[in-house]
């Protein structure tokens, strides 16, 4: 711990060099005032002030250097250096203690509030991962139950019915459970990504595939531009983004209004849209809607919180982004954008 | 019927499956475990070696295990046994099974799957298990496409499609047995040798040209079907 103590914290030297010229033209206008042991602590307050934004290692080797300085500058005869061992040491080893304490002070106070903002994360992530597991569950157990204890009375329509839901929050709760996994693995850099040269077209198609599965009778638009350079990406991260994506505008669009995705290269970088005819993201909620979930917002529906932030993790592991924009005509669009990089070879060329 | 041996050691699911085959009229052994697994297939050998036929046609294989892991099962079976092996697995195994389908298993599910899924896999394995290494039919149809394997021809709505040689091999390779997943190592063995087996963009290029031969939307493919990060599949019509 100490070892990393000395050398953790910031080093922001334009402030601590500032410090330290206003300290030292300081001390040339009040020589002429003050006596050396006076001028002393004028030093002392001037390293101390420094060291606030220095980690302590160098506030340390700083201050021994001003020391020096201050030797040669300040104490007589000037202009060499005069060790009077007593009151130099005393100085050397009262800056250093000051400067190296107040630094490391600085590092405990930041490594709290670092765990004390993880410990704060942590509890929302509990919070809304209970919240966005137990609506689903609620729903199942009370269907279930019901097909359990009133079997009887229950039409088959009723029965067809509850069967559905069941299948469908079944469903959605896999889809949670994906989420938080892969979040999880993300946050702690457990994953190793496996990233290869995938198509928009492929990416785009599995996850529409997916998606089709569990709304199959949701119309949903494709269109990939032909002729699209390949991504270097983790496929199966991409499907899951463009899914949760897609799922989305699913959830937050009225059930007749047709879910479009589409693929198109703008200038160097790939970029995958998924639009809806749904209310629209709140214009308060443009900016936060991505980490909404690390930030407590909770989400009226459920768990597109985790799936959102959980885009954003995937878009910037890729080196991308993820915005949202009103759509022309209402509803919105989710966009991500992906850098290209263009070193791969070519398959060997064949004579038809 | 179909005999189907069933490798699951959790309880619950292994009744729900055994039931959905049993419902379709398989036939169904059951095993929790590796040990017993190896005495139901040291018996159906023994059976083998008397009656000429195995009675075994399809071998359905969880990864997770109690007494051991599914590779070294797998391994097992493959010493003696040709049946198709079909996978479970858990989503967050990927590496794993892309590993065992380079390995001999045949085909895979995750974890949750539904009924409707596993009996689609079945009748693919089963089919294959009863043709052995033939080619399972000579002629693949999907619609208004007609792909001729001995006759290399390739038709859409009686139109011919001119295919260049690559895009032949892959078809081939992949019509040769429609439902089954070829994983991207098999397929560039297979088309470029063994050399290339890590050069997956060549199949992206080559696969995106096939779909917009044989496709209507080829991002919205209902024929040539991307397996994410494991490899394709023909639509098993």
């Amino acid at each position: 711990m100490m070892k990393t103590i000395f050398s953790e914290g910031s080093k922001h030297w334009w402030p601590a060099t500032l410090i330290w010229a206003i300290a030292w033209i300081s001390l040339g206008w009040l020589d002429p005032y003050l006596d050396l042991a006076n001028l002393s602590m004028v030093l002392l307050i001037g390293s101390a002030a420094a060291s606030l934004w220095l980690t302590p290692l160098w506030s340390i080797v700083v201050s021994t250097v001003a020391i020096v300085a201050f030797n040669w500058s300040f104490v007589p005869p000037r202009g060499s250096f005069h060790v009077d061992l007593n009151q130099h040491l005393l100085l050397l080893v009262a800056m250093v203690m000051v400067n190296g304490l107040i630094a490391m002070l600085m590092v405990l106070q930041r490594r709290a509030a670092i765990r004390s903002n993880d410990q704060q994360i942590r509890t929302t992530l509990l919070a809304s991962i209970s919240h966005d597991f137990r609506t689903p569950l609620a729903t199942i157990i009370g269907s279930a139950s019901s097909l359990h204890d009133q079997f009887h009375q229950l039409t088959d329509a009723d029965k067809q019915k509850m069967i559905e839901i069941i299948l469908s929050q079944s469903n959605q709760l896999n889809q949670i459970t994906n989420n938080v996994l892969q979040i999880v693995r993300l946050d702690s850099h457990q994953l190793n990504l496996r990233k290869d040269w995938e198509s928009a077209e492929e990416l785009v198609g599995s996850a529409v595939k997916l998606c089709r599965q569990r709304s199959p009778k949701r119309q949903i638009d494709v269109s990939v531009d032909a002729g699209l350079p390949l991504l270097w990406c983790d496929a199966l991260l991409v499907v899951q983004l463009l899914e949760n994506l897609i799922e989305n505008a699913i959830k937050y669009s009225p059930s007749n209004e047709a879910i479009t995705v589409t693929a198109y290269l703008k200038i160097n970088s790939l970029v995958f849209s998924v639009a809806d005819r749904g209310a629209g993201v709140p214009p308060e909620l443009v900016d936060k809607i991505f980490d909404a979930f690390q930030r407590g917002v909770q989400s009226s529906k459920t768990g597109s919180g985790i799936g959102l932030t959980l885009c954003q993790m995937i878009a910037g592991i890729h080196s991308g982004s993820i915005e949202v924009a009103a759509r022309d005509g209402g509803g919105s669009v989710f966009t991500c954008i992906f850098p290209i990089k263009e070193n791969m070879s070519s398959p060997p060329l064949e004579k038809n | 019927m179909p005999h189907i041996l069933l490798i699951e050691d959790d309880p619950s699911l292994r009744q729900i499956l055994s039931d959905g085959l049993l419902r379709e009229s398989y036939k169904v052994t059951e095993a929790i475990d590796v040990k017993q697994t190896k005495a139901v297939l040291a018996s159906a050998l023994a059976q083998q070696a008397t009656n000429q036929k195995l009675d075994i046609d399809v071998i359905l294989l969880d990864l997770n295990l109690p007494d051991g892991t599914g590779e070294s099962l797998l391994s097992y079976i493959r010493r003696s046994f040709r049946i198709p092996v079909l996978i479970i697995s858990a989503r967050h195994e990927e590496g794993k099974k892309i590993q065992m389908l380079d390995e001999g298993a045949d085909d895979y599910l995750v974890k949750p799957f539904s009924v409707a899924e596993l009996l689609a896999r079945i009748r693919v394995a089963v089919r294959h298990s009863n043709q052995g290494s033939q080619p399972v039919a000579l002629l693949y149809k999907n619609g208004d496409l007609i792909f001729d394997l001995d006759k290399k021809r390739l038709t859409r709505a009686g139109q011919v499609v001119k295919l260049s040689k690559t895009e032949l091999k892959l078809l081939t390779q992949l019509a040769t047995s429609p439902g089954y997943i070829c994983t991207h190592r098999q397929l560039l063995k297979e088309v470029w040798g063994s050399e290339f087996v890590e050069h997956t963009h060549y199949l992206r290029i080559y696969m995106a040209q096939i779909r917009a031969k044989i496709e209507h939307n080829p991002a919205d493919p209902q024929i040539l079907l991307t397996e994410t990060g494991i490899g394709y599949r023909l639509a098993d019509a």
